[in-house]
């Protein structure tokens, strides 16, 4: 394996328009690692994978991936580089029925064979996605839709994803059933960037945390270190 | 009863072209929220060059369609990147004033240099008469512009229901956003929504020449609001929504007049309207599922 890291940001400021959202984020994700980035709301963590995803403005640092500088990258450019996206709240298009979603997810893949066979695994992760495969995807429940999100970001069999905040709203069962299956992921050699406000399932999950406040990295470090680190316990009290 | 059916089979030949535009006006109205006042330039424009090919240059008339279905590519296109590529993500409202604005300059342009009479030509004379079918009458024109319509509307239906490509614009339509981190290249299927798009347009401004034998410069601006109002009927970003709206628009107004007193014939442009407002009312997404957030 490779020892460049998949994902590197370098003192990356960013935001939209005039408004500056994250300030000097540097982050490292090495190779078959997951990362979690932690912290409450609009600290900026979504801002940051968006940064990444080009769909920002980005004002200065840069964004490296496997070394190669993807600053300013077009989005649907970095997309084909392997890297996926499955967005906050869901991000589904209702409009489209449960597998045209998946299709959707399938569009840079050339092969009809490789798309049957991604089709099959996400079906095999996700049975009740297979069950609802012909109903529209706004019919779907919550925890069905984070479902669909993930498989479909899943379809292009990516090297990197990167979730924002996939148990937002999710009965535990479905969190633990998800937690699962980011690992089973992970041991296949997908790197995973997880923001996350759930610490619990971030910790457990994450080999390295970088714990995000008003746009700045203010602690980082092995999740084992994290889980026992007093700041985390007073910031997610009841939640450890 | 035969009567009725009459009326329905006149308005086949009108109500395919308002289809083909109500279907091209969707597409763009879908995929970047552009309510496109200069679509009916585009109509125009390629009627016109269709028609100044077979008239002052007298090349066959499929060379003429040929003609007229470039033109309308090219300046659908030119329209695009001057008029809305520039203001991409300003909101509705932007774009649909420089919509305006594009098709004040090219319409009153034409009517400069080619002043607003009646264009006649001579319609071929494989199109010439009619058939007979028991009582009913049904004229080859209008058999020879629903065949293509019906044709282009499969085809058309086909591609946004079965290909990457159909996947595409449906997805752009609702986020355009996430579409992009899936891969697709927004830029390039929003170009490739125009060039379809225009090409329908293009179509239903020749067809309109064939059906009527003339052309006119201001024959956009009245067809153009009618697609608007078929495309919201239909549901936005719904081509068969669009395309069904139409063909519903064009029988309904022709059994509306059908059956009023001879003086209120003139309240015929009214019929479009009224549906338009029950729509809006009952059904404001459309009869049809929208494409859009």
């Amino acid at each position: 394996m490779s020892n460049v890291p998949i994902l590197e940001l370098n003192n990356v400021v960013a935001g939209y328009g005039k408004k500056e959202i994250i300030n000097k984020i540097s982050i490292k994700i090495n190779q078959g690692r997951i990362v979690t980035l932690l912290g409450s709301n609009a600290v900026g963590k979504t801002t940051i994978l968006k940064t990444i995803l080009s769909q920002t403005c980005l004002r200065s640092g840069e964004i490296k991936y496997n070394g190669i500088d993807i600053s300013n990258l077009a989005t649907h450019k970095i997309a084909r580089l392997g890297i996926s996206y499955v967005p906050e709240g869901r991000g589904i298009f209702a409009n489209l029925t449960t597998k045209e979603n998946l299709l959707a997810g399938a569009y840079l893949l050339k092969s009809k064979q490789e798309l049957e066979n991604n089709l099959n695994r996400v079906y095999s992760i996700f049975p009740i996605l297979k069950e609802r495969s012909n109903q529209l995807a706004e019919s779907l429940s919550g925890g069905e839709q984070e479902m669909l999100v993930i498989g479909r970001s899943l379809m292009s069999k990516p090297n990197l994803l990167l979730l924002d905040e996939p148990s937002l709203g999710l009965a535990p069962k479905l969190v633990e059933l998800i937690g699962k299956i980011l690992k089973e992921i992970n041991n296949e050699g997908v790197c995973i960037l997880l923001v996350e406000q759930n610490a619990k399932l971030a910790l457990e999950l994450a080999d390295y945390g970088y714990l995000i406040r008003k746009g700045t990295i203010v602690l980082e470090g092995d999740t084992k270190d994290l889980i026992k680190n007093k700041k985390i316990k007073e910031i997610y009290l009841g939640i450890i | 009863m035969n009567y009725f059916m009459q009326q329905i089979i006149n308005a086949l030949g009108w109500g395919s072209i308002l289809a083909l535009l109500a279907a091209g006006y969707t597409m763009t109205f879908g995929i970047i929220g552009l309510v496109n006042f200069a679509y009916g330039e585009v109509f125009m424009a390629a009627a016109f060059a269709a028609y100044f090919a077979l008239t002052i240059f007298n090349l066959p008339y499929w060379v003429a369609l040929l003609v007229g279905l470039i033109s309308a590519i090219v300046i659908g296109l030119a329209i695009e990147r001057i008029a809305f590529k520039p203001v991409r993500g300003a909101g509705m409202i932007t774009l649909f004033i420089t919509s305006l604005g594009a098709s004040i300059i090219i319409r009153n342009l034409f009517v400069m240099l080619f002043d607003d009479s009646l264009k006649s030509f001579k319609t071929p004379n494989f199109l010439r008469g009619v058939y007979l079918l028991s009582d009913l009458i049904f004229f080859k024109k209008n058999i020879l512009i629903f065949s293509i319509t019906i044709i282009l509307c499969i085809v058309l239906v086909y591609i946004v229901k079965n290909t990457k490509l159909g996947i595409a614009m449906r997805s752009i339509s609702y986020d355009s956003q996430i579409a992009e981190t899936l891969g697709i290249n927004t830029e390039r299927i929003i170009i490739i929504t125009f060039i379809i798009a225009s090409f329908l347009g293009g179509m239903a401004g020749i067809l309109w020449g064939i059906l009527f034998g003339s052309v006119r410069a201001s024959m956009g601006v009245i067809m153009v609001v009618d697609a608007f109002i078929a495309s919201v009927v239909g549901g936005v970003g719904n081509v068969f929504g669009a395309m069904v709206s139409g063909y519903i628009l064009a029988i309904g107004s022709a059994l509306f007049i059908a059956y009023l007193p001879q003086e209120l014939i003139g309240l015929k442009p009214l019929f479009v309207w009224v549906i338009f407002f029950i729509i809006l009312i009952f059904k404001p997404s459309g009869l049809f599922r929208a494409n859009i957030k």
